[in-house]
């Protein structure tokens, strides 16, 4: 059984149809990838999976069960847009949200020194963050969504702000992650991080998945994956 | 609940953080005590003795007047003579010049003056003699009434006390006017500058996508609950430290120049009854009369009762608008204005503290904080407070619902 499983989700605003029946599964220690163009859907769908969004109709399951509020601690949630506080710490902005994920005081705190040990972003710990780069709040918002070692991490567009060597360190930690058996739906429209990490893939095009299955037998005919993007979503 | 606790938590630390939340817990006691201390600032009497040279060419008023130790006058004789003296001579401070017409009872005189205008007190102190000296001499001269058997008449007052049947207690109807208004003003000034902030913070969010990551791991009730309890806190800290430093601050003041407040306060009330028929005596004897009356008024209205139904009001108030601000921020001045209105129709309501007018807007959620303020002080019926206060928390919930769904993106 997968660990999430998504089914017939159809969401529109004001008459406009954004998501239309999208369904796709995410099992534990792969990286499931949601692939697609502007606008086709996926965000909403992302944030119909973390309760953000109210679906018109569908059904979001964690474990075999329909989601609910309970299941918060166990997803990770690393947005499009940076959500942090500028003004804020960076180590005490951490230790907020990883609060908020259910973790007490000491164990986020613990957790997330552990964590910018590893990333290589200890001595930020006490800088404002508004003071960091794009790419070093990407870095932080990583962290953030990680800290409570969730059962499912959703990844939006986790490697735009991202230097090389910044999306090698980011692919080297959902790397790990996966090893140790997290389930990672990933949306990007990096085909080649997409091709390189993902078992499996979904390609949504306005608002209806329109190609879904395991990325190496999609590939297995000598195409790339951003040819078979292409194709799906020359309409 | 543990979640909203994080988020209050947050909130008020983050506040308590600013250095424009302890600038303004100094700056605006400070702010109060020095207004409260401006009489002493303006003019100090004590150092400054003051002398009007009197020009009477009705031969009406020469003589008659009384020097104090702070206002001395002086007949000067002519205009001239007094013009050149208050050019050589500092400390004159003004000419009384009464000229003399053609009528036998003098109708007008001038108070000249030489660069700095005379202050308020000198001038209510020379406009008193003379319709005092006028006064005296007209009622001697052409009715033949002695001027204390006028001041006696002038004394004798009737006094009307309005009065419970059954208890026998004083309506004391203009301190209850008072403190309705004080309180009722304070209430929208509080409940709208405390939800505003609301309305600033959850706008931080939703501007910066903090909102997004938040509600990915708390439900959005929480999320408003937590913003709207915390900012609260840290608003009431503030108005508790504003009290109490600008409390300390004026009885610190009061203790320092305690003195010159009794000598202001004289100066203030004889202004304030210049325009009054009153004699010397009375005016001596009114403001005795009128610090009784405020004392005896005081103490006949429950502040106990008044403070808790406050606070209730204040809460309750806050907790709606802040909700109803957030889940319409487009049209959080449309909401306010009920609020303001009911403010500004204050001496309505006050005037008929149980009239249709009063008990609807007092019963409206969007009015009621400030109506029942107003109406408080007279006494409400229990069944419409309870009514009052089940339709704001019934607002109170709604709007925070509402709120609640408008977080969600």
């Amino acid at each position: 059984m997968s660990l999430l499983e998504i089914d017939n989700i159809t969401k529109s605003y004001a008459g406009h149809n954004v998501l239309d029946g999208v369904s796709l599964r995410a099992e534990s220690g792969r990286v499931h990838g949601l692939i697609g163009p502007n606008g086709a859907g996926k965000t909403t769908l992302l944030r119909v999976v973390n309760r953000i969004v109210e679906p018109d109709g569908g059904e979001v399951r964690l474990d075999g069960h329909s989601i609910g509020p309970e299941d918060v601690n166990a997803i990770g949630y690393l947005p499009e847009e940076r959500g942090l506080y500028p003004r804020m710490k960076v180590g005490e902005q951490a230790v907020y949200f990883a609060r908020l994920r259910g973790l007490s005081r000491s164990d986020a705190e613990s957790a997330m020194r552990t964590l910018f040990d590893r990333l290589g972003i200890t001595n930020w710990w006490d800088r404002r963050t508004g003071d960091l780069s794009k790419g070093m709040q990407q870095l932080v918002q990583f962290a953030v969504a990680v800290a409570h070692k969730p059962r499912l991490l959703i990844l939006d567009e986790p490697f735009s702000g991202f230097d090389a060597a910044g999306a090698e360190k980011l692919t080297g930690e959902i790397r790990r992650l996966v090893g140790e058996g997290t389930a990672v739906l990933l949306s990007t429209h990096n085909l080649y991080s997409a091709e390189e990490l993902c078992s499996s893939v979904t390609i949504i095009n306005h608002g209806k998945a329109v190609l879904d299955g395991n990325a190496a037998e999609l590939c297995s005919g000598g195409k790339t994956l951003k040819q078979i993007f292409l194709e799906t979503t020359a309409q | 609940m543990k979640k909203t606790l994080i988020i209050i938590g947050r909130e008020i630390r983050t506040r308590l953080r600013r250095p424009s939340f302890w600038l303004l817990c100094v700056v605006v006691p400070v702010v109060i005590v020095a207004l409260y201390a401006i009489p002493l600032l303006v003019d100090d009497p004590e150092t400054r003795q003051q002398t009007v040279l009197v020009v009477d060419e009705t031969d009406f008023f020469e003589n008659s007047f009384t020097s104090s130790e702070k206002i001395v006058y002086r007949p000067a004789g002519s205009l001239k003579y007094a013009r050149t003296q208050m050019k050589s001579d500092k400390h004159i401070s003004a000419i009384l010049f009464i000229p003399a017409r053609e009528v036998s009872i003098p109708h007008d005189a001038f108070l000249y003056y030489r660069t700095t205008m005379p202050n308020t007190a000198l001038q209510a102190d020379v406009s008193e003699q003379l319709q005092t000296i006028l006064r005296n001499n007209i009622l001697l001269d052409v009715y033949n009434i002695p001027p204390d058997d006028y001041n006696m008449l002038m004394t004798t007052r009737v006094k009307l006390r309005t009065q419970d049947i059954e208890s026998g207690r004083e309506a004391h109807l203009k301190v209850r006017t008072v403190a309705g208004i004080a309180l009722a003003a304070l209430m929208v000034l509080a409940v709208l500058m405390f939800s505003a902030s609301v309305l600033r913070g959850v706008a931080e969010e939703r501007g910066g996508r903090i909102a997004e990551v938040i509600l990915s791991s708390v439900r959005p009730l929480q999320l408003l609950s937590g913003k709207i309890v915390g900012i609260g806190t840290a608003g009431l800290l503030q108005f508790v430290l504003w009290v109490a430093l600008a409390g300390a601050g004026v009885v610190g003041v009061r203790a320092v120049a305690a003195d010159r407040f009794d000598e202001v306060s004289t100066t203030v009330g004889q202004i304030a009854t210049k325009g009054a028929e009153a004699s010397t005596q009375l005016e001596s004897t009114a403001p005795l009369t009128a610090n009784a009356e405020l004392m005896q008024g005081l103490e006949s209205i429950d502040f106990a009762l008044l403070t808790a139904m406050f606070l209730v009001y204040f809460l309750i108030g806050y907790l709606a608008f802040s909700a109803m601000f957030v889940s319409a921020s487009q049209f959080s001045i449309p909401l306010a204005l009920p609020l303001v209105a009911t403010l500004l129709l204050s001496p309505l309501l006050v005037a008929a503290p149980a009239g249709n007018l009063a008990v609807g807007l007092s019963l409206f959620p969007l009015t009621a904080p400030a109506a029942m303020m107003l109406r408080l002080p007279f006494g409400v019926p229990v069944w419409q407070v309870a009514v009052s206060l089940l339709f704001l928390v019934a607002t109170t919930v709604f709007a925070f619902v509402t709120a609640a769904k408008k977080l969600k993106i």
